[in-house]
């Protein structure tokens, strides 16, 4: 919202600066986002009579226009269209140097002397966006200098203010928190001195049929105005605050709400049909068509302002169009009201209709100040078009208001905010806010707070009262608490933290990816943790395609990434990420899941001068997963052929710890990187990052050193060409004879002089006694039962 | 005797100048010394010497034996560095020249400032929680006080689900979840990923990580809260930092609080990130609303605290003066790796 340092000015006595002001304003809860300087620099610039305007010979658009300043008749090259004889506008002389940047000279132009500039608002600073010069109105005398006018030169100060302090809607609001800050005296704008008569029987009647939604209407008819362009100085007031002047009945309403905070409203009294005023839900198929000249069809949520027969307003959002204030206008009736706030909040957003009135109201106005915000506008309005008569005040039966009464505890304000402060301070406090004491006894306090404030209702809000006014800043630091709670271990934090430190000692870096893909990325995918596969859990309300459904696995992103730096010449690409997928279950349910993914393309290394780096390959990559997995305690991996769709379906596995599949890796589908544009040998995997932290054994366990030899044993079979290894090892793990320690694979070979279908398998078995040396005899006998085992248990024959 | 034990002295002097390999010597050793050399020709022709003077001529043997011995030690041992330095010599290269890098990796920035943030927290006394992402109106934003008709809604615009559900807004709903399996005390941050129904453009993206943080206990105050705040602002901005906070609005605190650090870009000075104003607002907090407490089934009469949020990507963005938030979810390897 936007205030004048001027405007302020005339409520409560400021002796800050602008720039003290919007420090101390933002300290007090009311964030000062901009400081803007308008109508400075207008020294060299006045008000100017047009006597004449010429085309210039060889020009479609300049003219050469006769301009004077009282005695002085000034030459001026003018291009623009609106320009005629007569008018006052605004001249800058030779050597002014204006808000735009501009610095005027005598200039010649198409060979013509232009001695000076007639400007348009925006050059002069006064508006964001001007269609041709400023033509004065008649409220400017001729040779008057624009910087000596009233409410010319002002300062905007822009605030940011938070939802719950409608009360400083208004410059009125701001002055209050003003004189709070000063000591100052808040000065309430003055009613203006009528000398019209007050016709105390003119009245229509109202009549609130939804007193739930409409608390109190009130009204004033104002006859015989002239419908009019505002003065100056009103006009100047509004445009300043970013409204638009309209004429002198609407700018006015807009005044006394920018002033006052509350909204009003004007109806043509000829256009109200009874006359009366009835305020209603609207009827099932009701419609009207509001003042920005749209037809919004309504609903019984929608609270009307109608006559006898129909619609004349969406209330407390906008005027209806049938209703509206004209230049023939003569007589009108000027209403006030409080609305249901939350109505109102509704009503805008099922329109999608929101105005300065709207936006007031459904965060709540003043129940009881917008009676005198009305008057002043009404009385305003007489002055100002020239009325014949005014009423009095008028309205239906009044809802009772209850007086807003909150108790609070002055020790409990000490010591929730852990200050020191006298009860006099905090009393002094609430007085300077207007909250008045009901009552006390001891530390209790019972409080009536002024109906503007809508946001106090509790202790705690008594409480930050005190602290804002007291000031947040002389609110000294205390030491942390320092009770001890017993600490709880985060285990996927800690596995989070070491797979990061791991995988980026390994040279991997760290991606982070937006968990919303569009739906094509999520259907090319299957989880690789599902059982089944239902569709991707979608947003509901998505603002882009690209965005649009909860992802199922990182493996889609972590591809684009590698996309991303392939196209910027990267050869080297290692990455993980650590990150939530949502398994989509039946009936649209989903089940979050924290995962790893990890992802290698290019070169294994970086560029090295010497050689050409090697590749990956899957034996490389699975090593490298294998290698991780054992450091966080998983040994007893087993794998088998994955089906997952990203995967070349011949150079992947799905990789289990028991019966739990914990991930799944793979070299990526060759027509996956084809359709990228990525390295053909990218490999990636995905893995169960719960499964992991939740039983991952990262802090190791000791084993004596073993004391005696061991001795290996090789055994060569020959087996069908598709048996998977991982057969083998099944039958190794299944009867491994105690005194063999471990096993490995040693070759494999395919090929001359072992048959066609077959290939040659040599493992070397390690055995060790940690109690004894081995002697041959006893490892023979061992390794030849054992060799009989495996050689029957996986077919093989002995080679 | 005597002649030709000098004679071979000065033959086995000049043979040893000439050896210049390790051949040479090992031909040398064996024409002196070996079985059939003429130290033990010698010897064996000892008992042509008269008795009375073979111990003598046994004497002047054995000192021959020991010097071409010792000789022949000094000339190998002479040749062997030769050799060696030749070795060695050949065997330079340019170690000038890059070596080869497997280069490591990097964490993530937004993963390394979470990182500073729950380690700060953690060494006075934070404990760490997380909840999902996908949430409830209910925990994010009934419970925290923001009925469906608040303003305050429209603060943050939620992505609604199709199944009734959202994704969270802040990690807000973790306070209420934690407080809900808890009694007071409880001291706890909940960092995470939460997400917000903007256009995507330099200043804001669909999502980004908050750390949350609240202590409820039976006598938190405010300036309790100020003094967490202006430490944390300490240890992760710097010695110098100081902090201001000034009221602001959020449905779940009351009293409220916005956070500001002071520029450490510009020392306070006043500069473009800071607006010249010398601030930058780095996090909201406040003590905890007692409708919240409530919700939870604390005795909001009993138990009061306070809590806090602030945003990653923003003190991220402010630490390393980024300028654009989609930066960090591009995760080009030319950005990721200056951090
Ligand atoms: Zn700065």
């Amino acid at each position: 919202m936007k205030i004048s340092y001027k405007w302020l000015k005339k409520f409560v006595d400021v002796d800050y600066t602008p720039d003290e002001l919007s420090e101390k304003l933002t300290l007090l809860g009311l964030e000062v986002a901009s400081i803007t300087y308008v109508g400075y620099k207008l020294n060299d610039v006045f008000a100017a009579k047009v006597l004449d305007v010429k085309k210039i010979k060889g020009s479609d658009h300049l003219n050469v226009c006769k301009v004077r300043i009282v005695d002085k008749v000034y030459q001026i090259v003018c291009g623009a269209s609106n320009i005629a004889e007569n008018q006052l506008v605004a001249l800058a002389v030779e050597g002014a140097d204006l808000p735009c940047g501009l610095k005027i000279k005598k200039t010649v132009i198409k060979g013509v002397e232009s001695c000076g500039m007639i400007c348009s608002k925006k050059e002069l600073g006064l508006e964001g966006d001007s269609t041709g010069i400023w033509v004065l109105g008649n409220f400017f005398k001729e040779g008057a200098k624009l910087s000596s006018i009233d409410g010319i030169e002002d300062i905007i100060i822009e605030i940011e203010l938070t939802p719950n302090r409608p009360d400083c809607l208004s410059m009125l609001g701001v002055a209050r928190e003003v004189a709070v800050l000063t000591g100052n005296k808040l000065k309430y704008p003055q009613l203006d001195k009528l000398d019209i008569p007050i016709k105390v029987n003119d009245n229509i009647p109202i009549k609130i049929l939804d007193s739930d939604l409409c608390e109190n209407y009130s009204a004033y008819i104002i006859r015989g105005i002239t419908v009019a362009p505002s003065p100056f100085w009103l006009a100047n007031a509004v445009e300043k605050l970013g409204m638009r002047s309209i004429n002198n009945i609407v700018d006015i309403t807009n005044y006394v709400l920018m002033e006052m905070g509350h909204p009003l409203h004007a109806f043509d009294l000829a256009k109200i049909q009874g006359p009366e005023i009835v305020v209603r839900r609207a009827k099932k198929n009701e419609s009207i068509k509001t003042l920005d000249d749209k037809v919004r069809e309504l609903d019984d949520t929608v609270l009307l302002i109608a006559d006898k027969s129909s619609a004349l307003a969406v209330a407390g959002v906008m005027g209806g169009a049938d209703s509206e204030v004209t230049e023939s206008t003569t007589d009108i009736l000027l209403e006030g009201a409080y609305f249901n706030p939350v109505n109102i909040r509704n009503t805008s957003k099922k329109l999608g209709l929101s105005s300065e009135a709207s936006y007031r109201f459904e965060r709540g106005t003043d129940r009881v100040g917008f009676q005198d915000a009305l008057t002043r506008a009404a009385y305003m309005t007489a002055k100002i078009c020239g009325a014949s008569s005014i009423s009095n005040l008028f309205q239906d039966e009044p809802a009772k208001y209850t007086d807003n009464i909150v108790t609070g505890n002055l020790r409990k304000i000490r010591s929730y905010l852990g200050i020191k402060i006298f009860d006099d301070e905090i009393l002094e406090i609430f007085k300077n806010l207007d909250f008045v004491l009901k009552k006390r006894i001891n530390d209790d306090i019972e409080l009536q707070i002024p109906s503007y404030r809508v946001d106090i209702s509790i202790e705690e809000d008594l409480i930050e009262e005190v602290a804002r006014i007291y000031g947040y800043d002389k609110i000294p630091m205390a030491n942390p608490g320092s009770d001890f709670i017993d600490p709880q271990k985060n285990k996927r934090l800690i596995y989070s933290q070491f797979t990061r430190d791991v995988l980026t000692g390994a040279g991997l870096y760290e991606t982070i990816t937006c968990s919303l893909v569009p739906s094509e990325t999520a259907e090319s995918v299957n989880c690789v943790f599902a059982d089944k596969n239902y569709p991707a859990l979608r947003i509901a309300n998505p603002i882009s395609e690209m965005q649009e459904v909860l992802q199922v696995s990182l493996l889609p992103n972590i591809l684009d990434v590698i996309k991303l730096n392939t196209k910027s010449r990267q050869e080297t690409i290692r990455l993980f990420e650590i990150g939530n997928i949502f398994i989509p279950l039946k009936e649209k349910n989903v089940r979050e899941k924290n995962a790893l993914c990890l992802a290698v393309s290019g070169n294994r290394e970086k560029f090295f001068w010497l050689d050409s780096s090697s590749s990956w390959d899957f034996y490389s990559f699975k090593g490298f997963v294998t290698d991780y997995l054992e450091l966080l305690g998983f040994a007893n991996l087993s794998f088998c052929r994955s089906k997952h769709s990203l995967f070349h379906p011949g150079r992947s596995a799905d990789i289990f710890i028991g019966k739990n599949k914990i991930g799944a890796i793979g070299q990526v589908h060759p027509s996956k990187t084809a359709e990228i544009g990525v390295n053909e040998l990218t490999f990636a995997g995905e893995f169960d990052a719960d499964y992991l932290s939740e039983n991952m054994k990262i802090n190791g366990s000791y084993c004596p050193l073993p004391k005696y030899p061991a001795i290996e044993r090789d055994l060569a079979v020959v087996v069908d060409s598709d048996l998977l290894f991982q057969e083998i090892n099944d039958a190794v793990n299944l009867k491994k004879p105690e005194l063999m320690e471990s096993y490995r694979v040693v070759s494999v070979y395919e090929g001359d002089p072992i048959a066609q279908g077959k290939k040659s398998l040599n493992l070397r078995m390690t055995y060790r006694d940690r109690e004894k040396t081995l002697n041959d005899q006893e490892v023979d006998k061992i390794h030849d039962d054992f060799s009989q085992y495996i050689v029957l248990k996986i077919n093989a024959e002995l080679r | 005797m005597r002649d030709k034990i000098n004679s071979i002295q000065i033959q086995a002097e000049n043979d040893l100048s000439d050896c210049s390999t390790i051949e040479d010597i090992e031909n040398l050793r064996v024409k002196f010394l070996g079985k059939k050399g003429q130290i033990t020709l010698l010897y064996q022709n000892i008992k042509d010497v008269a008795p009375e003077d073979r111990p003598q001529m046994g004497q002047f043997i054995n000192d021959l034996k020991q010097k071409i011995t010792s000789a022949i030690v000094n000339v190998k041992d002479r040749i062997e560095k030769n050799i060696l330095q030749k070795r060695l010599e050949q065997e330079a290269i340019d170690v000038t020249l890059p070596g080869r890098s497997s280069g490591f990796g990097k964490i993530h920035p937004l993963a390394k400032t979470m990182r500073s943030v729950i380690k700060i927290f953690q060494s006075i006394g934070f404990s760490v929680a997380q909840g999902p992402e996908v949430e409830t109106e209910y925990y994010n934003f009934d419970a925290l006080n923001i009925p469906s008709y608040h303003p305050a809604r429209d603060m943050q615009d939620t992505f609604f689900l199709e199944n009734g559900k959202l994704l969270r807004t802040h990690t807000s709903p973790v306070q209420i979840r934690v407080m809900e399996n808890r009694t007071p005390p409880v001291r706890i941050i909940a960092p995470g990923r939460v997400y917000r129904n903007e256009a995507i453009n330099a200043r804001s993206y669909c999502l980004f990580h908050q750390v949350e943080g609240f202590y409820v206990d039976s006598s938190v105050t405010f300036s309790e809260l100020k003094g967490v705040l202006g430490y944390f602002a300490k240890e992760l901005f710097g010695e110098d930092s100081k902090i201001r906070i000034r009221p602001s609005f959020f449905p779940f605190t009351e009293p409220s609080l916005e956070c500001d650090v002071s520029c450490f870009l510009c020392s306070g000075k006043g500069c473009r990130v800071c607006k010249k104003t010398g601030w930058l607002e780095i996090l909201g907090a406040g003590m905890i609303h007692p409708a919240v407490l409530r919700s939870v089934g604390y005795d909001s009469s009993q138990v009061q605290g306070y809590a806090f949020g602030m945003g990653i990507e923003r003190i991220t963005m402010l630490l390393y003066g980024i300028n654009d938030i989609r930066l960090f979810f591009e995760n080009d390897l030319r950005f990721l790796s200056q951090f």
